[in-house]
């Protein structure tokens, strides 16, 4: 054996391995649509405020968020059975959003229930963790966009601490549309044209 | 001249196929047999061979489960497996800085 051929074994190695990562690609069915609930959750909030509608109702946000949750945990089961293959990348993702995603309900349910965290300090808090999630999740696909989407998420909560009126409630959710139902769909363009 | 022994690299991974099939396990923690089948382009036939001579030489192990009754077989690399395809690599490198 050459040095050229050695070469060209290394090479086909890494292709082989970068081309199986790819089947990790994300679908971003679940981006889209608890980004989609959310931002309904959100708009709920807003309309009511603002023309004194009765969509300002904490059970909004309880079928909103159970209808979420009933989804979620429905297709990981079912996924369980028809993934073709199982990657420690695609373990980590589930659990960082799966982790990411229950520490937003008990902030938004218990903690604000109980009466330790002021409603307006929702917002903030839940771009925080969800700028968390995003960076870990753009480290493991080793995507700059998604990195980016985690600047956006931290720099939108930064900003919301210091809006303290209903505002903020519009600037989330309009945050919701722009860094996750839309890199969702792209998720999602991005994963039909890899099962192509 | 090259004075590599191309004999010191594993028989068992030094096959195109063998060498994809265990690129392909060490980046998953386990895949199907239609995954592995779709990913190296491979019949039914000929790829069932190479995982057995993988599978015997103790490099990957099989497990067979069913599913709704559909039969599943799912392979993963063991202990020895991952060793192996690193020494291979280590091998490759060390002929390349020769």
């Amino acid at each position: 054996m050459d040095d050229r051929t050695a070469i060209d074994e290394l090479v086909f190695i890494r292709k082989v391995i970068e081309d199986s990562k790819r089947s990790v690609v994300e679908n971003g069915k679940g981006y889209i649509l608890w980004g989609i609930l959310v931002f309904l959750g959100l708009m709920s909030v807003y309309l009511g405020y603002v023309f004194k509608l009765p969509t300002n109702s904490p059970w909004v946000w309880v079928v909103l968020i159970g209808f979420g949750w009933i989804y979620t945990l429905a297709s990981v089961f079912s996924k369980k059975h028809e993934k073709h293959v199982r990657t420690f990348a695609a373990k980590i993702l589930n659990s960082v959003w799966i982790s990411a995603g229950l520490s937003m309900t008990i902030i938004g349910f218990i903690a604000t229930s109980s009466g330790m965290i002021n409603g307006l300090a929702l917002s903030p808090l839940m771009s925080t963790v969800l700028g968390a999630a995003y960076f870990i999740s753009g480290t493991v696909y080793d995507s700059k966009w998604v990195k980016l989407l985690a600047l956006g998420w931290w720099c939108g909560g930064i900003a919301m601490f210091f809006i303290a009126n209903i505002v903020q409630i519009l600037i989330m959710a309009l945050m919701m549309l722009a860094l996750q139902v839309i890199p969702g769909f792209i998720f999602y363009l991005s994963s039909k044209k890899e099962i192509k | 001249m090259n004075d590599f022994d191309y004999q010191q690299l594993d028989d068992v991974i030094h096959s195109r196929i063998r060498l994809a099939l265990m690129a392909l396990l060490i980046s998953v923690e386990e895949a199907e047999f239609n995954f592995l089948k779709e990913k190296v382009n491979a019949t039914d036939g000929n790829l069932s061979v190479h995982l057995k001579k993988l599978e015997e030489a103790n490099y990957i192990s099989v497990k067979k489960e069913f599913i709704d009754r559909k039969p599943k077989t799912v392979y993963s690399l063991t202990k020895t497996g991952i060793k192996a395809f690193e020494l291979y690599v280590a091998q490759l490198e060390k002929l390349i800085k020769k």
